[in-house]
């Protein structure tokens, strides 16, 4: 009896490690393809970019589209809420959001925070823009609903 | 106190540790750990309030059980349910929230060692 449950254990550990594993490369590959965002580059499915290189992200009850994008560092990308409740974009992880400057919500949300503008939108709303200033692949999330998230991979300046 | 209790008398304590931070948390955060619940959680026609500290009165309820000592086959499996479940339902996060299966380990094996010895008494008392 101990035997065949360890073998069970063995075995559902081994499914779902193998689930984990090939989801986390499916992700991996959609994050090595960085695409320039000139306006002479084919713009994958996966981008919206308009003539100033900035990019809109919308969010519907599908989540944010497109999920992933890439833009160079100095461009922006502006979110737009189409749901009928409020967003609010910020950095990975749940609930801290220190991924991006490492600073966390209840610091950079503070009243009279003064140091660099953090990649959370301290509070709901209905549209948010930030400017991305290192480069990186940055992982977001609605705060309200942590179930949607998405990716912004910020390349170097190219000339 | 028997020495063999000890790590059981640990296990307890862990798990209602962390049954028992949330329901705190939420109080004063609501809006991050009501996040945690799925859509279709979400969509149910229940005030959020409700919705997230009546789960906070039931991870109490569970975290004392536990803490007691007593029969703790039933509060063990739910919170076992209940660990896995936050996971599956938040992936996103998994970076953050693999822990849970660590965590989940704990009323796991209390559940475990808890059927054995309840299984014992319900076939004594047919």
């Amino acid at each position: 009896m101990g035997k065949t449950i360890s073998i069970l254990v063995i075995v559902v550990i081994v499914i779902l490690g193998g689930w984990y594993f090939y989801s986390a490369g499916h992700n991996l590959k959609q994050q090595e393809i960085p695409q320039t965002s000139s306006s002479n580059a084919t713009t994958s499915p996966s981008e919206t970019s308009t003539s100033s290189g900035d990019v809109t992200v919308t969010y519907t009850d599908a989540g944010f589209s497109p999920s992933t994008v890439t833009i160079q560092a100095g461009q922006s990308v502006t979110w737009v809420d189409q749901r009928s409740g409020p967003m609010w974009v910020a950095s990975d992880p749940h609930p801290v959001h220190t991924g991006y400057d490492g600073t966390s919500r209840s610091q950079h949300c503070a009243a009279g925070y003064t140091g660099a503008t953090p990649f959370d939108e301290c509070g709901g709303g209905t549209s948010y823009t930030f400017t991305f200033d290192k480069v990186g692949t940055w992982g977001y999330h609605d705060h309200i609903s942590d179930s949607a998230s998405g990716t912004v991979i910020v390349t170097p300046v190219t000339q | 106190m028997h020495p063999e209790k000890l790590p059981h008398i640990i296990l307890r304590i862990g798990v209602a540790i962390a049954f028992l931070y949330p329901p705190y948390a939420a109080l004063g955060d609501p809006i991050s750990w009501f996040s945690y619940f799925p859509n279709f959680i979400k969509a149910l026609p229940i005030p959020e309030a409700v919705l997230l500290h009546g789960f906070g009165l039931l991870e109490v309820i569970i975290a004392l059980w536990i803490l007691s000592g007593k029969r703790i086959f039933i509060p063990s499996a739910l919170a076992t349910a209940m660990l896995a479940a936050i996971v599956v339902f938040n992936l996103s996060g998994f970076d953050v929230l693999f822990r849970d299966i660590a965590i989940a380990a704990m009323p796991l094996s209390l559940a475990v060692g808890a059927y054995r010895e309840e299984r014992a008494h319900w076939t004594r008392s047919t």
